[in-house]
């Protein structure tokens, strides 16, 4: 039933009640038509559907700004539809670029349906299982509503900010040949040092200028050795203040500066590990290539905000996610809670760098506009200062990301800090 | 197509509108012409037309003012003909309400098509029963009526018991 079902009942039995009041027969005639109407429904009353559907999509991984064209036909198995109403609820409230997700139709005995559209979708993984289907009477008083099977599964991988040359360089790598150079001697590039000549040294190698100052010793060059890192990056998503808005948007930031990070991580050779902190907490063990990176852009684009839990529990967190002489970049708040946590990473000998957003920034905007003391955003600098400064002291790096920073400065910022902590 | 549907709908409205109009100046209630007047003027503003409840509200309207004009028993046979086009005008509200914004009109036209064949059928039926409603006269006694409505009553409450069950 309808509200426009409901509606006609209404009218009808008004008239014939003011009918009965009144004792005038001609305005019970005019109930007639409407009665008519209802008479009809019920005739036309749609039978049970047999609608097979078939869903066509031009992918399966997308990015935020590239059009998902969508092909969906439907093919009626079953009676004459009289009006059929197709709704595809995924990209109901979408960017619609072309064509239409929701019709209105008639629909004929073995007659099909194609319809086509393109539409932009927002991060995210989208598992959808059906179309709905609602098929009505002629004058849509009764309705009959059926999930026909679409299967489709679209990956929207978070969009990137670009990315200027830079090489990453980590104080702790791994014994396996990549493309960071590293504090051991070996086959390298970058120079590390001067060492007495051994038999075996290559020739092109030995330094004369130090032979020439000591005419007694043969000196050789030593290059540092180029090796692989371990990175792990931890998304955090709990939400640790009350502007939800916000930090929603604090978190779609903080996602493509992490995919891009991952990208760039495993561009260069390295391993990547990966940690969606929140209620639920989605991991993705240590990997490199494409495949890794194609599974932690998933699950980057699959991060929703959660509300508030310890940090405490990454404790529980298996010991192969970050291996030793990990570097792991956290993306998130700070927070004085998780301290201790990040006092015990340290103490296993991760190094840290945490990306931070100015929240206070952000927020004090809107305190600014609500006219609010100012002296509270001052005074919330300052907390933020001396959170900064604890965490500084425990050895983790801080990137401090201003409002005003795109994510390919914060990328730049990251690297920076990585350099940092070789100079330690 | 939508603005096909638009149009016959502002027909409908406007021989309505025009009938209740003419048939209360004839008789001199001029009031109630200003009143029969008030939907077709308030369904001119387009922010009143998005609203769900509208033309609801438009065809109560109309009607209570068609039953006004049955009970003072003036012009019966037209003030019966206009429940027609009181029902083809919040029927097809209703259906271009449906019809979301830019649906291409290959869609539309067999909609169209089949909508109006049945709207059609509804149309000269009641039209039929309407004259002979006006042409022949039959005087039932108060207990006939009322098991008359009872037996309507009854039959709606099993309807819609039927519906939900099968819904």
């Amino acid at each position: 039933m309808t509200k426009r079902f409901v509606v006609t009942v209404i009218a009808i039995t008004g008239l014939i009640l003011l009918a009965l009041i009144l004792k005038n027969g001609f305005i019970l005639a005019l109930a007639i038509p409407f009665i008519l109407t209802l008479l009809v429904g019920l005739i036309a009353l749609p039978k049970p559907m047999k609608i097979i559907a078939q869903r066509t999509v031009d992918g399966s991984v997308f990015t935020p700004n590239q059009p998902i064209n969508t092909e969906l036909t439907l093919q009626n198995n079953g009676e004459a539809l009289e009006r059929v109403e197709i709704e595809d609820e995924t990209f109901a409230g979408e960017k619609l670029v072309e064509g239409q997700t929701k019709i209105l139709f008639a629909l004929n005995k073995g007659e099909s349906c194609v319809l086509n559209y393109s539409a932009f979708l927002t991060r995210g993984v989208y598992r959808i299982t059906h179309v709905a289907v609602s098929a009505s009477d002629p004058f849509g008083l009764f309705r009959m509503v059926q999930e026909v099977t679409a299967p489709a599964e679209l990956v929207v991988q978070p969009a990137t900010p670009g990315m200027r040359r830079q090489r990453l360089h980590p104080r702790q790598t791994r014994n396996y040949p990549g493309q960071i150079p590293s504090d051991r001697p070996g086959q390298g590039m970058e120079f590390l040092g001067i060492r007495e000549y051994r038999p075996g040294d290559a020739l092109r190698h030995i330094n004369w200028r130090s032979n020439a100052r000591h005419p007694q010793t043969l000196f050789t060059n030593e290059y540092r050795r180029e090796e692989m890192a371990d990175f792990g990056i931890i998304l955090d998503t709990r939400r640790l203040t009350r502007f939800a808005n916000m930090e929603a948007e604090a978190l779609e930031s903080n996602v493509q500066v992490a995919a891009a990070f991952a990208e760039k991580v495993i561009h260069e050779g390295n391993r990547v590990s990966l940690l969606v902190f929140g209620m639920g907490m989605n991991s993705l063990f240590p990997g490199s290539g494409k495949q890794q990176l194609s599974l932690m852009l998933r699950e980057l684009g699959e991060a929703r905000s959660s509300p508030y839990m310890s940090l405490d529990f990454l404790r529980y967190a298996p010991v192969r996610l970050f291996p030793n002489r990990s570097t792991l970049v956290v993306f998130g708040l700070m927070d004085e809670r998780d301290l201790e946590i990040y006092a015990r990473l340290r103490s296993f000998g991760y190094d840290i760098v945490l990306v931070n957003q100015d929240f206070v920034t952000l927020t004090s905007a809107e305190f600014e506009q609500k006219s609010l003391s100012r002296a509270a955003i001052r005074a919330a600098r300052v907390e933020r200062a001396l959170l900064l400064r604890k965490f500084s002291k425990l050895g983790v790096r801080v990137v401090d990301w201003a409002p005003n920073q795109s994510g390919a400065d914060v990328l730049i910022e990251i690297g920076r800090q990585l350099i940092l902590f070789r100079r330690k | 197509m939508v603005k096909r549907l638009e149009m016959i709908e502002w027909l409908a409205l406007g021989i309505s509108t025009l009938l209740l109009v003419l048939v209360y100046l004839l008789v001199g209630l001029w009031p109630f012409a200003i009143l029969a007047g008030i939907p077709a003027m308030a369904w001119s503003r387009p922010r009143l037309r998005r609203t769900a409840w509208a033309s609801s509200a438009v065809m109560v309207f109309l009607l209570g003012i068609t039953a006004f004009g049955l009970a003072r028993q003036i012009a019966i046979p037209f003030l019966l003909i206009n429940s027609i086009p009181i029902l083809v005008f919040w029927d097809l509200t209703s259906l271009s309400a449906g019809i979301p914004d830019g649906q291409p009109d290959r869609f539309s036209v067999v909609l169209f098509a089949r909508h109006m064949r049945w709207l059609g059928m509804v149309v000269a039926l009641a039209a039929l029963l309407l004259i002979l409603v006006a042409l022949i006269h039959l005087e039932l006694s108060f207990g006939w009526i009322i098991a008359l409505t009872l037996a309507l009553v009854f039959g709606f409450v099993v309807l819609v018991r039927k519906l939900s069950q099968t819904a």
